[in-house]
């Protein structure tokens, strides 16, 4: 991989709604970009905007099924340890954020 | 081949016997690491621990070590992910209390077979990734 291709891996991710779009493809599998366009607060032209910067950072590939694109992560284990860490990330920043409301509380 | 983890680290105002029993008694443990908790924390305990989103992991205790350390493998019950190890370790600072956290991942059979397949550009490309995850938080936490 090249110092260009990292330049678009990290650029690529560090917006959180295409970090979410990672996460959600290694999880869920293939969806279209209207599939995905459904649960977020955004039109479906500006999700496939995302999920081509995702598929130039060799993120994410898409693929065509008849008159529907669909969008998978590359099945590789570079995109699957960033959709994991990702996620597991997430999930200890919310436990530790309740974690501290709890401890703290009454202080 | 490196490991794929993610750690955390918090300074909470509180002392480390009240972080301790948020970490380890059932009734505390279900007000911050899932929704719901079923835990028996004592090494070889085992449990299950449901998250907000409706995540069911089932979890075993490895190691209990009374205001330092308590270590953990748990797995999706669905097997929709793999498993990992979760190390959570305390320590008394002159405010409060420092918890780390470490998450991680578990390497299985196929996960290593396709690694080894692409064995360089994985070891390489993870080992970026762990310092791209720390520029990230860098740029969350400026935010």
């Amino acid at each position: 991989m090249t110092g260009d291709a990292l330049d678009a891996v990290f650029s690529a991710l560090a917006d959180p709604t295409r970090r979410g779009l990672v996460s959600r493809l290694v999880r869920e599998g293939p969806h279209t970009a209207t599939d995905l366009a459904r649960d977020l607060p955004m039109t479906r032209q500006a999700v496939v905007h995302h999920l081509q910067a995702l598929g130039d950072a060799g993120l994410v590939d898409a693929e065509r099924e008849g008159r529907e694109v669909r969008y998978r992560a590359t099945p590789e284990p570079l995109a699957e340890a960033v959709a994991w860490m990702l996620d597991a990330g997430a999930r200890w920043d919310r436990r530790l954020q309740r974690l501290r409301d709890r401890v703290e509380a009454g202080r | 081949m490196p490991e794929t983890r993610i750690t955390r680290t918090v300074e909470l105002d509180a002392s480390v016997d009240d972080v301790w029993r948020a970490m380890t008694e059932p009734d505390l443990l279900g007000d911050w690491l899932g929704a719901l908790v079923e835990l028996d924390v004592r090494p070889g305990g085992e449990g299950v621990i449901v998250e907000p989103d409706g995540a069911v992991r089932r979890a075993r205790i490895d190691e209990v070590e009374p205001a330092r350390r308590l270590a953990l493998h748990w797995w999706p019950e669905d097997g929709s992910g793999p498993e990992s190890t979760v190390e959570l370790d305390l320590e008394e600072t002159g405010e409060g209390t420092r918890v780390v956290v470490t998450e991680t991942l578990v390497e299985t059979a196929s996960a290593s077979g396709s690694a080894r397949a692409s064995a360089a550009t994985y070891r390489w490309g993870v080992r970026f990734l762990l310092l791209g995850c720390c520029l990230l938080r860098a740029t969350v936490a400026c935010r």
